[in-house]
């Protein structure tokens, strides 16, 4: 749906006008995005796909109207939280009965669900009313990225992933590693003289 | 192994003429790889000269360290690992100051950045030796960016000695953090005292 022309469309001089079925039929439309969650920090990742369930990214959007769209995640199994949170964060819960308090770090979390952390985290992060519900029945959490025919069928779009993931040592290419110029050799170190180290044996020179 | 004992026999022949002179400048020996082949009866062990690629010259041969001469001073960060991964060892651990040429200051910058690549898995192939067998007990999880303070638990598992491992488990029972800051409160005062003024890299400043 092109939001921009809508908006464009419709300025503040113009008559008031009765937008035609078809055109009321593809503004209110619900759309099926697509979000990979591969080494991104759940937080960023729920943000965005709050946004998208509660319909906020659209130029009509209500509370009532319930214009919020779909959001499929894939790849939840490998999420990258930052810091020391997969052994300090703690999620808690309560099962009613007294002795029932339970709080596991998110790294037991995660092994026993692998969507329960980006699922508790969006759900945290949606507004707390009635609508909730029914915003998280339109979220679709995978682990890996085996998807439903269904679903793959109703995919409209793919949004970019929140964080720039940066490129490991073995992903290079060969050339782009030895157009990489040493930054120093191994025997010049500065006009000094090299001492003996008797204990490194394996000292290896690194592209 | 008979490689390293002969390198390291090498070396010490070589600085032990060194120690006689006095304040001669080391002869300009080129580095050796030890080359082992058997043909039939006859086994022949030599030192192959290494040639070292062309490099080309760096934009400011004036500077004391490599990344004043290659202008790098403020330019890098963990995510280079093109960079990074010249100043490492193949098991993960920092080449010494006085081989590499770096100045203090670089060297404890380029010593974080290291740390926070490995963090974020991104040198997979400079892994600590673990002896054969060794099943690992905590799950292979991603995680991103840890700051200087924080040093995550795994991170100072591997690459302490098996005392300090015992020891660092044993903590890992009791409250860690407090002991944690406190240690490295201490050992950065006493750090410091031995170091004494820090002393800037003589390099001309760039605009």
């Amino acid at each position: 749906m092109r939001w921009g022309l809508l908006v464009a469309a419709c300025s503040f001089r113009c008559v008031k006008r009765q937008l035609s079925f078809p055109q009321q039929w593809a503004t209110f439309a619900r759309a099926w995005y697509l979000l990979d969650a591969r080494m991104q920090p759940p937080g960023k990742i729920a943000a965005v796909t709050a946004v998208r369930l509660e319909g906020r990214h659209k130029p009509i959007y209500h509370a009532l109207s319930d214009c919020g769209d779909h959001v499929v995640i894939i790849n939840t199994r490998h999420i990258a939280f930052s810091g020391n949170k997969w052994e300090q964060k703690v999620y808690s819960s309560h099962s009613g009965y007294p002795g029932g308090f339970k709080q596991v770090t998110a790294t037991q979390l995660h092994m026993k669900d692998p969507t329960a952390i980006v699922k508790l985290t969006i759900y945290r992060m949606l507004p707390k009313n009635l609508q909730r519900r029914t915003m998280m029945q339109r979220l679709h959490l995978f682990p890996d990225d085996v998807i439903p025919e269904d679903i793959q069928k109703n995919l409209v779009e793919e949004l970019p992933q929140p964080r720039a993931v940066p490129k490991r040592l073995d992903e290079y290419t060969p050339e782009e590693i030895a157009a990489f110029p040493m930054v120093w050799t191994p025997l010049f170190a500065g006009n000094r003289r090299l001492t003996h180290y008797g204990q490194i044996h394996n000292i290896k020179v690194d592209h | 192994m008979a490689a390293p004992s002969l390198l390291r026999g090498g070396l010490r022949r070589l600085f032990a003429g060194l120690v006689g002179n006095g304040r001669a400048s080391p002869p300009a020996r080129a580095l050796r790889e030890v080359v082992e082949v058997t043909e039939g009866n006859t086994t022949t062990i030599e030192g192959r000269i290494i040639e070292d690629a062309e490099v080309p010259a760096p934009p400011n041969p004036s500077g004391q360290c490599p990344i004043c001469r290659w202008n790098l001073k403020h330019k890098y960060d963990y995510v280079d690992v093109l960079l990074l991964s010249q100043f490492i060892r193949s098991d993960g651990g920092m080449l010494p100051r006085k081989i590499t040429g770096l100045c203090l200051e670089e060297h404890k910058k380029i010593a974080v950045c290291v740390q926070m690549a490995h963090r974020a898995g991104l040198l997979p192939n400079h892994r600590p030796l673990l002896p054969e067998g060794h099943i690992p007990k905590k799950p292979k999880l991603n995680s991103e960016l840890i700051l200087k303070r924080g040093i995550p638990l795994e991170t100072a598992l591997q690459f302490l000695s098996l005392r300090n491992r015992v020891l660092a488990r044993r903590r890992q029972e009791a409250p860690l953090h407090a002991v944690q800051a406190v240690s490295d409160k201490r050992g950065q005062a006493r750090a410091a005292e031995a170091r004494g003024p820090p002393q800037p890299c003589q390099a001309p400043r760039d605009a």
